[in-house]
């Protein structure tokens, strides 16, 4: 009974002090009416502080009237007069160095609290020169980050890469998480850049354990817009851009077509090939082609054109984006919706994509629960001509096998020009380009929708609990086609060009991805201590399914459909379905606001490994410590903040697709024959007991400010041990297999980031103001197993994996050489060899990046300019034997089409002593030399450094003063930018080729490019935005 | 609230409560797998294969013409061929292939084993040891005893030549034992499945009899090589040799969209265009089967298809590069032999779309019969077996009233025809008949006489960058041996196609 008193006293005494100090809640916001989470409230002059929650609210118990202290990173702190309901704006400092950054599972965190290393950038800077896609405005302006566009085209496809690479064969491309949903990398072409607010990047493992398997190569967090509170916001924007020719190989323009000699070894002028070796041009007038039935021949002038064939055929080309947005909101409600339309041509004519992309996001507070809905639907509609349909009629390649005088230009009438025509082309050995650009393409549309559901539940102060479940859709239907090519008997006769039949080849591929996740979380103030913990678990479904289907001989030539066929349809089904399931945790503590720690762990279960052992675990840890704030004596110097930070994390991937776990029989060539059926085995033999790759990722930084973080210096050191890489070992076919699955190869991945950054680096008055951004990455790699026997694997493309050399490292074919290196030549002939075996060359990524990004402010003007470097690695350029072998490429022409002595070589004096070769010519110097296998097949003639400086993006914007748009009563605000994208490059003088980032791949094995791409080319553009 | 944390609650359900079957999805739904296949889906594909290989590989075409039968009809720069270069490459494909195709039957074998199909392994025994006599005569000492064993021997050593051959032997007679004592019920769909034989449990025996004695006749030359044992096995067993009309070859059920694959790489590809292959008449064994009336030239090769020469049988010397006053195309020279139209006929090498693949043509099996009485190893008119050889060849080229043109043209006294009184020049006359005989349809055959008995020897490559003076004698290891196999394939020594030779030419 005593003890019931002592409560209920104690209860009154309780409710006295809680009526003493009545609660006060408020909300804290920007100049822009946009909430400040975790803001910390202070009642100034007592210890007495709670931190406003995501949403920018918060609740402390005060004495009524007491004065508050509301601080925030990045924010100018602010004082108020406690008022239960009040809203609190805080105005940005100048350094925004500690703006809240979002974390795995969308958890927005202080950056001084991380262990890892992570990059904020804003939608606004990421869309600066208006590029069509997200990646390409990120390129050169966060460290540890690589992008690199391996196309020109309509599609310009990138390839995305976070602090190299962690897998040998598997994927490196980071995880993409829009909104909280994670999806596929790919989907970041299908975001318009106007929808974006920020851009985060978790750079290693270290910073994305919590999205596991996933989240192994790193992260690109994308927040889409939301509307703020207050009056709806409508805006529209528009650019255009102009793409032009900007680097073109090296070619001669000093001979006309040929490809044989006469007996006296001068060139032979033959008027019907595609190859250059023919005489020296002498403006004389000559036939172009073989007569036609008629007799009548095409004369044209033996003179190189001004304009090359290349230049003639490619077209400059218009670009167009428009969008429009309306946004708005109240105190519970906000919406967003997007609209954009771009429209891309092509370099080659008809060539054309248009995507539509349409956003809409919402979301609305119901007291403790807080619900959001975003659903983004986009549509893509592309024609362009097939590349790669057989070597000798890519585009780009039929163009290098013009000869300089052909006017490419005058056989664009291909119907019904004679000399235009399959029967009168000159040409031999390949079409008219003029003709498969119309009957040669592939045509399709993309069906794509994103979406996601959230709740979040404040169930106490403190803790929350959220699900959200996301999903991407996408359905993608193709179909290509070649026309009929007809030609008379006369031409076969002539030429060996045969006439063909259409044929048309159809796919369909649907591909659906589900993700539900469901988490808690608590954070807790005790005093100086602080708790941050989630705990949760995810479900992720994966399903495609595609569908092709092809017929030729088409009956009706016109008619491109499989059922206009003869003979049988050939087609193919596949069907990959994979389901992940998460728990995983997370906590962090933290001390007196300078020492963070925390702790992360994630178990993992997977379909696509043997049903009794698929489950893994892998931990986590990181720490960060505020030196600054822990040792207040550092705020005398002028070192104004510094933070050392540290992060373990081990993380699995699963790197294979669906079914690899039993060895599979395919369909034998042709079979089924009528009723009866035919298998034959794979040549993989697939391993039931194969276990996730594992990375383990450790990581160490520095983050220091001085002069009032005026200057800021980050700097971050990883290394990533990769281990159990699953491999497909190449294994002799004596074995009856080629390749086997293992889990065996290993390789140590690590680097260097630094990041400085100056804001501002010169600042004059209000009216000027320079700032300076610079990165720089180192990034090695080095192999340290391949399997028991094996110290290399190829990957493909040249590129190996060999133990003790960086991964990817070159193979390739070269010269028989002396033992000093010089080219072994014959002492009659004066003609090289070929070594059979390849030799190990340089590194196939990049090792070192360096971005530079000046921003200038002079009154309503501001100019952004990014340039950057990539080098230390090297190139195949893929179209260089291409080149040599159709007599066009410069090389050629180096010796003037005459014997020559080999540069660099030494012969055999008979004795088996090399002596240096200064007389020994070669037997030709025509077609028959530069031809000949030894000049076309060894690799290493086209091998170059892969080094390059580029002028990546220039903005001018201006925008237009208020007081000039106050007369329209409408417009909030005008902005109008000049933009110019890859506007210059600079590479090695022996770089005669092309943009060393263009590849004929996105995946691992890079640094090789080909005849079936498009040229480079430089954007330049101008776009107005309108607020209203 | 409480609908709520149910609503939650389901993703929890799915992981824990029914994690098995929830993550049980990966069985695969695209392609056979080993649970699934039956050695009667493997037979017919694994049988195609091995038609194909050796009717088409292209580096047996380059052996046709070294051997003096093709040559190369283009007008573009140096041939590598001509020289005679044997890079690291030139085998890779017919290694590849043939292991590949060995791991079919291998594989079937198992599955039959298992499921007590005695035809099915019974035919995995023979048609391997078809490959594997290839691969020998082609390399030497190869991969055999530890090949096909990927989880014991992922680098498999090699064995030598001899140790083939010799259970080579051993497999054959197993073959025909279990094929003969197969229970045609428990085999199902083998007279569907077996696209060579149809099920004819004596054909198989008189099949694997007949490449007993290809291998036995190859070994002729061995020091010391005795064949009584294997003989008595082979007239123990009874079947005898595969006879006139009994060629073996596969077909699948070609048609003209899937056409046979001889066809469709030498005569008319699926959309009925001439076939874009630059094989043309070489001029040695063209202009020798016309000095010696042999009537085959106009079946082995085709007439110029128009043009100056058009109608005319017309070959080119072996190795002439870039001449510019000779154009190499087929309108100045006679394409590889057969009908003229798409729709087919009833005679020469490539007759129709629908024709059968050869594996071993009864041809052959009269001349191996023919050498091996007159080495006195079989009983049998070593005359008569010569004539049926001859006739055999024309029969099976579709040579009208072909064993009346066949005895016209036996009745040549030239020595290359007619039938001597020397054993030694017998053997000779059969190698040069062989050599007539195999022109477009046995490459290997033609080589390996080539290797034994010296007698045909084919002009050489006018090519003066050639790299040798006569046709190589083996090839060499593919790269992908040096490259996932090294250790063994080094332990092999250095090998010179030029000077190095298999076992048994000697």
């Amino acid at each position: 009974m005593k003890k019931m008193l002592t409560a209920v006293f104690s209860l009154f005494v309780l409710l006295f002090a809680q009526a003493q100090q009545k609660p006060v809640t408020g909300v804290v916001k920007d100049s822009k009416g946009e909430p400040v989470p975790f803001s910390t409230i202070l009642e100034t002059g007592t210890k007495k502080a709670v931190q406003a929650d995501q949403n920018g609210r918060f609740s402390i118990k005060v004495a009524p009237g007491a004065s508050l202290t509301i601080s925030s990173s990045g924010y100018e702190p602010q004082t108020a007069t406690a008022a239960d309901g009040m809203t609190v704006t805080l105005t940005t400092n100048s350094n925004n160095l500690n703006e809240v950054v979002v974390t795995a599972f969308g958890v927005k965190r202080q950056p001084k609290e991380l262990g890892y290393s992570i990059a904020k950038i804003s939608g606004d800077d990421a869309s600066k020169a208006h590029s069509v896609n997200v990646q390409n405005g990120l390129t050169g302006k966060i460290s540890g980050l690589n992008i690199q566009t391996v196309n020109n085209g309509v599609f310009a496809d990138t390839r995305i890469t976070l602090r190299g690479i962690r897998s040998l064969t598997g994927n490196n491309q980071p995880l993409l998480v829009v909104d909280g949903a994670p999806m596929d990398l790919s989907y970041i072409n299908s975001l318009s850049p106007q929808d974006i607010q920020d851009v985060t990047v978790l750079k290693g493992n270290t910073g994305a354990a919590l999205y596991g398997q996933d989240g192994g190569n790193g992260v690109i967090i994308i927040t889409t817009k939301t509307g703020g509170r207050g009056k709806a916001l409508v805006s529209v924007g528009s650019t255009i851009q102009y793409e032009s020719l900007s680097f073109l190989p090296k070619i001669q323009r000093a001979f006309g077509n040929g490809e044989g000699e006469n007996p006296d070894g001068t060139p032979r002028l033959d008027v019907w090939t595609n190859n250059s070796f023919g005489p020296r041009f002498d403006g004389s007038e000559v036939d172009l082609g073989d007569p036609l039935e008629d007799g009548s021949v095409k004369r044209v002038k033996y003179a190189a054109q001004k304009r090359t064939p290349i230049q003639q055929f490619f077209r400059p080309v218009f670009t167009l984006q428009n969008d429009f947005s309306v946004s708005g909101g109240d105190e519970k409600s906000r919406y967003y919706l997007g609209i954009q339309n771009v429209k891309v041509n092509g370099m080659i004519p008809n060539d054309e994509n248009r995507r539509t992309t349409l956003r809409f996001n919402a979301g609305r507070e119901f007291g403790r629960l807080s619900t959001a809905f975003r659903i983004s639907y986009i549509n893509e509609n592309y024609n362009i001509v097939n590349q790669g349909r057989g070597t000798a009629n890519n585009i780009y390649r039929s163009l290098f096998k013009t000869a300089a005088h052909v006017p490419v230009d005058q056989f664009k009438d291909w119907r019904n020009d004679p000399f235009s025509t399959p029967d009168g082309y000159y040409n031999r050995f390949g079409y008219n380009p003029w003709m498969l650009i119309d009957i040669d393409r592939a045509k399709g549309r993309s069906d794509e929708l994103i979406g996601s559901l959230e709740a979040n539940l404040r169930i106490l102060e403190g803790l929350t609990l959220n699900y959200r479940v996301s999903t991407t859709i996408a359905n993608v239907t193709n179909k290509s086609w070649l026309g009929a090519i007809n030609v008379s008997e006369y031409t076969t006769n002539l030429k060996g060009i045969q006439s063909s039949r259409a044929s048309v080849a159809d796919a369909t591929d649907f591909a659906a991805r589900i993700n539900s996740e469901t988490f808690a979380t608590y954070k807790k103030q005790f005093n100086r201590f602080s708790i941050d913990a989630l705990v949760g678990y995810s479900v992720i479904g994966r399903f495609r399914k595609q569908l092709n289907a092809s017929g030729s001989n088409l009956v009706i030539p016109t008619l491109y459909n499989i059922n206009n066929r003869t003979g049988e349809i050939a087609g193919s089904e596949s069907y990959a379905e994979a389901r992940t399931a998460a728990a995983f945790g997370k906590i962090s503590f933290g001390w007196d606001n300078w020492a963070f720690l925390e702790i992360t762990g994630r178990n993992e279960w997977d379909s696509r490994l043997n049903i009794n052992n698929n489950s893994f675990f892998y931990p986590g840890g990181s720490l960060s410590l505020l030196l600054h704030e822990a040792l207040p004596q550092i705020k005398n110097t002028p070192v104004s903040y510094l933070k050392v930070r540290g992060a373990w994390a081990r993380s699995g991937t699963v790197n294979l697709d669906p079914y690899s776990l039993e060895s599979t029989f395919g369909t034998g060539a042709n079979f089924p024959y009528g009723s009866l059926p035919g298998y034959t085995a794979g040549n993989t033999i697939n391993n039931p007991n194969i276990k996730p790759e594992f990375v383990n990722g450790k990581e160490v930084g520095l983050e220091i400010g001085f002069n009032n973080n005026k200057v800021m210096l980050e700097a971050t050191a990883y290394q990533q041990d990769n281990t159990d890489q699953i491999i497909g070992v190449q294994v002799s076919g004596a074995t009856g297999y080629s390749t086997a699955l293992v889990n065996a190869a290993a390789f140590v991945n690590k680097g260097i980031e630094l990041d400085l950054k100056l804001t501002p680096l010169i600042k004059a008055g209000k009216d000027f103001q320079l700032d300076l951004k610079a990165n720089y990455t180192l990034s090695d790699n080095k192999v340290t197993r391949i399997y028991e026997g094996l110290t290399e694997l190829g990957i493909g493309n040249n590129n190996f994996a060999i133990v003790g050399l960086p991964a990817y490292t070159f193979k390739l074919t070269d010269f028989n050489r002396t033992p000093d290196g010089k080219v072994i030549v014959d002492r009659t002939t004066g003609l090289p060899s070929a070594d059979p075996v390849p030799k190990t060359y340089g590194r196939t990524l990049p090792k070192h990046l360096i971005g530079v990004n000046p921003t200038v402010r002079y009154k309503d003007f501001s100019l952004s300019v990014v340039v950057d470097y990539r080098g230390g690695h090297y190139i195949y350029n893929g179209i260089g034997p291409s080149l040599t072998f159709e007599g066009n490429g410069a090389m050629t022409a180096a010796y003037d089409r005459k014997p020559f002595v080999f540069p660099n070589s030494a012969y055999d004096d008979g004795t088996g002593k090399y002596v240096d070769n200064h007389d020994v010519l070669t037997s030709g110097g025509s077609a028959t030399f530069w031809t000949s296998a030894v000049m076309t097949n060894t690799q290493s003639l086209y091998y170059t450094s892969a080094a390059s400086w580029k002028l990546r993006e220039i903005a001018l914007t201006y925008e237009l003063p208020q007081t000039l748009l106050q007369h329209t009563r409408i417009i909030k605000s005008a902005l109008i930018t000049l933009s110019a994208r890859n506007l210059f490059i600079w590479t090695p003088a022996s770089n005669i080729y092309t943009d060393p980032e263009f590849s004929n791949t996105t995946g691992n094995a890079q640094g090789v490019n080909t005849t079936a791409q498009t040229p480079p080319t430089r954007i330049l553009g101008a776009t107005i935005n309108l607020t209203f | 609230m409480k609908k709520w944390i149910l609503y939650l609650a389901i993703p929890a359900v799915l992981t824990t409560g029914c994690s098995k079957s929830f993550f049980d999805i990966n069985d695969n739904p695209n392609v056979a797998t080993t649970t699934s296949i039956t050695p009667d889906l493997i037979l017919p594909s694994a049988m195609d294969r091995t038609g194909t290989l050796f009717s088409t590989n292209g580096s047996l075409a380059t052996i046709g013409s070294w051997m003096g039968y093709w040559a190369i009809g283009t007008n573009y720069g140096a041939v590598t061929e001509h020289r005679y270069d044997m890079s690291t490459d030139f085998g890779n494909t017919f290694w590849t292939s043939s292991y590949d195709i060995i791991f079919d039957y291998h594989t079937m074998q198992q599955k039959a084993e298992t499921g007590g199909q005695d035809f099915y392994a019974g035919i995995a025994h023979i048609m391997k040891s078809l490959h594997y006599q290839a691969l020998v005569d082609l390399f030497n000492n190869v991969p055999y005893s530890q090949a096909m064993d990927i989880n014991k021997h992922i680098t498999p050593g090699y064995d030598k030549g001899e140790d083939v051959y010799k259970d080579l032997l051993v497999q054959i007679t197993e073959g025909i034992r279990l094929i003969k004592a197969a229970d045609l019920s428990k085999n199902i769909n083998i007279a569907d499945a077996d696209i060579m034989f149809h099920g004819n449990k004596a054909l198989w025996a008189k099949f694997g009899n007949t490449l007993k004695l290809r291998l036995l006749i190859h070994m002729s030359q061995v020091n010391g090589f005795n064949p009584a044992a294997e003989i008595n096995t082979i007239n123990a067993e009874g079947s005898g040799y595969l006879a006139t009309g009994e060629t073996a070859g596969i077909n699948p059920g070609y048609t003209s969209t899937k056409p046979n694959p001889f066809w469709n790489a030498y005569a008319f590809n699926q959309a009925g265009n001439y076939s874009q292959d630059y094989r043309r008449a070489n001029n040695f064994a063209l202009n020798l089967m016309k000095g010696l009336n042999d009537e085959r030239y106009k079946y082995f090769y085709r007439p110029v298809r128009g043009g100056t020469y058009a109608g005319q049988y017309r070959g080119i010397d072996y190795g002439l590069n870039n001449d510019p006053a000779h154009i190499y195309t087929e309108t100045s020279l006679s394409d590889i032999g057969g009908s003229p139209t798409t729709t087919g006929g009833a005679s020469g090498l490539a007759k129709a779309a629908t024709m059968d693949t050869w594996i071993l043509t009864a041809a052959e099996s009269y001349f191996l019969q023919s050498e091996a009485a007159v080495r006195g190893w079989i009983a049998g008119n070593a005359h008569v077996l010569y004539q049926e050889g001859v006739r055999e060849s024309y029969r099976w080229l579709g040579v009208p009233n072909a064993v009346a043109t066949a005895d016209n043209y036996l009745a040549s006294t030239d020595t290359k025809v007619a039938w001597p009184a020397a054993t030694a020049d017998q053997i000779k006359v059969i190698s040069w008949q062989k050599y007539f005989a195999f022109n477009g349809n046995n490459f290997p055959e033609a080589w390996n006489d080539y290797k034994r008995t010296g007698v045909v020897q084919p002009a050489i490559s006018v090519d003066a960058g050639r790299l040798t003076d006569h046709v190589p004698y083996r090839y060499p290891y593919p790269t992908s041996e040096y490259s996932y196999n090294r250790k063994n394939v080094e332990a092999q020594g250095t090998v010179d196609p030029y000077t190095n030779k298999v076992f048994w030419d000697l």
